[in-house]
């Protein structure tokens, strides 16, 4: 890794320097195919919306403002394209109305999602720890409406700000923390038999 | 079942981390006493965690293969195209969403909206005509009102011309009355001087004179 900036490396690229390209994919390379997976939870598609990402913003930047932060301008173009591929996804899933049901808030979500899990699930709390209920929590956050899904990822799985996730979103700080608190309790409501709260004081 | 202060989002912010410290202090006192609040900030905590530990996942160790040289090739793969194959790529992407667009199954609720557009458009059509045939006729009422203040003016003005032509007679025959005063008041002032004349001395001299010129015309 060289010891340009980050914005030299940019204003490198902008002048058609390749090697500079090079080092900008493999620092973030991680990250991207990190939250396209998040989206897709397949890492095939995952490697090929990132590299997606990638071949968008080589595109683009041009236009990129060095103001700005390069990853949370390349978060939007990665977001943006994970949201249409989910969209291409959706309507597919469509066509295939049987597997799928509409829940509550019109969200598809897919019929087997905490099948047999209650039957042989450990216990509350404990069960959380382990790889299956991971797989079901990924599951139950894909049921998610896309925004409240892209800012739970962004911020629990992924680590970003509330500032940095308004800015990717185009919205303000207030609406993230609406969506990131609509999407948790949502997501307790979907795994309400694993996770450890008192079934006399459901939620408000 | 008693209420907690608490809501839903006293509890998500403190689990994120979203609070100040005072409120952070009463919500953390809070939870050791209510059962209700600390079960399900447990529960939010225990998804946030998972969460946070799928987001640790390592991913596959040969995903990364031939990656950024992939990204490369594509790169350039796609300057080398033609703006044409790029603009063909846009439209098969335009041509796939809109076969969403134009999927049977969204028929019925277009013949829905489209009565509902056509209805709302016929709606304010007829509002539209409303509006107009009211603006006509306020039209035609200003044209009346100036009518009517024009026919009002006309006749204004002729009884106007009739009173000056009145007006001028009697100025005409007092001028002609005064004129005449004038001529009666200058032949009475004639009879007085000549009144006065015969009362006075003046008259007999010349009558004596007159009297004298005779003689000497007769003695002549």
């Amino acid at each position: 890794m060289s010891n340009y900036s980050e914005s030299e490396i940019i204003e490198r690229i902008k002048i058609g320097d390749s090697g500079a390209f090079c080092e900008l994919v493999d620092k973030y390379k991680q990250k991207a195919l990190n939250i396209a997976y998040s989206f897709c939870s397949n890492y095939e598609d995952a490697r090929d919306l990132s590299q997606e990402a990638f071949i968008r913003s080589f595109g683009a930047i041009k236009r990129f403002k060095i103001k700005s932060k390069f990853y949370t301008w390349f978060y939007r173009i990665l977001v943006n394209i994970c949201k249409d591929y989910l969209r291409r996804k959706k309507r597919s899933n469509i066509n295939k109305t049987s597997v799928y049901f509409k829940d509550k808030d019109g969200s598809l979500e897919p019929e087997d999602i905490f099948e047999h899990v209650a039957s042989d699930s450990p216990g509350p709390g404990k069960s959380l720890l382990n790889k299956e209920l991971k797989e079901k929590l990924l599951r139950a956050i894909e049921s998610l409406p896309f925004k409240q899904k892209t800012i739970f990822t962004l911020k629990n799985m992924h680590g970003l700000k509330i500032n940095e996730i308004a800015e990717i979103m185009r919205c303000a700080q207030g609406t993230v923390k609406a969506h990131l608190f609509k999407a948790t309790v949502n997501l307790q409501n979907k795994l309400e038999r694993y996770v450890n709260i008192d079934n006399t004081g459901g939620l408000r | 079942m008693k209420k907690c202060k608490f809501t839903n989002n006293d509890l998500l912010n403190y689990c994120y981390g979203q609070i100040g410290p005072k409120k952070a202090i009463k919500i953390k006192d809070h939870l050791v006493t209510c059962h209700q609040c600390s079960s399900k900030v447990r529960a939010f905590e225990e998804i946030i965690s998972l969460a946070k530990e799928k987001g640790k996942e390592k991913t596959p160790a040969n995903i990364f293969d031939n990656y950024t040289q992939e990204v490369l090739d594509k790169v350039a793969e796609k300057e080398k195209l033609p703006l044409s194959s790029l603009a063909q790529e846009r439209l098969s992407n335009l041509a796939e969403n809109l076969k969403f667009i134009f999927s049977p199954k969204l028929v019925p609720v277009a013949v829905v909206a489209s009565i509902l557009i056509l209805s709302f458009i016929l709606f304010r059509q007829s509002k539209v005509n409303l509006v107009e045939v009211v603006n006509q006729e306020v039209v035609l009422l200003e044209q009346l009102g100036e009518y009517t203040e024009e026919i009002l003016l006309a006749q204004n003005g002729e009884i106007l011309g009739q009173e000056l032509e009145l007006t001028d007679e009697i100025i005409f025959a007092r001028l002609e009355e005064e004129a005449e005063a004038e001529e009666i008041f200058s032949d009475f002032q004639l009879l007085q001087e000549l009144e006065e004349y015969i009362i006075s001395d003046d008259i007999s001299d010349d009558l004596e004179m007159l009297d004298e010129l005779e003689l000497e015309a007769t003695i002549s």
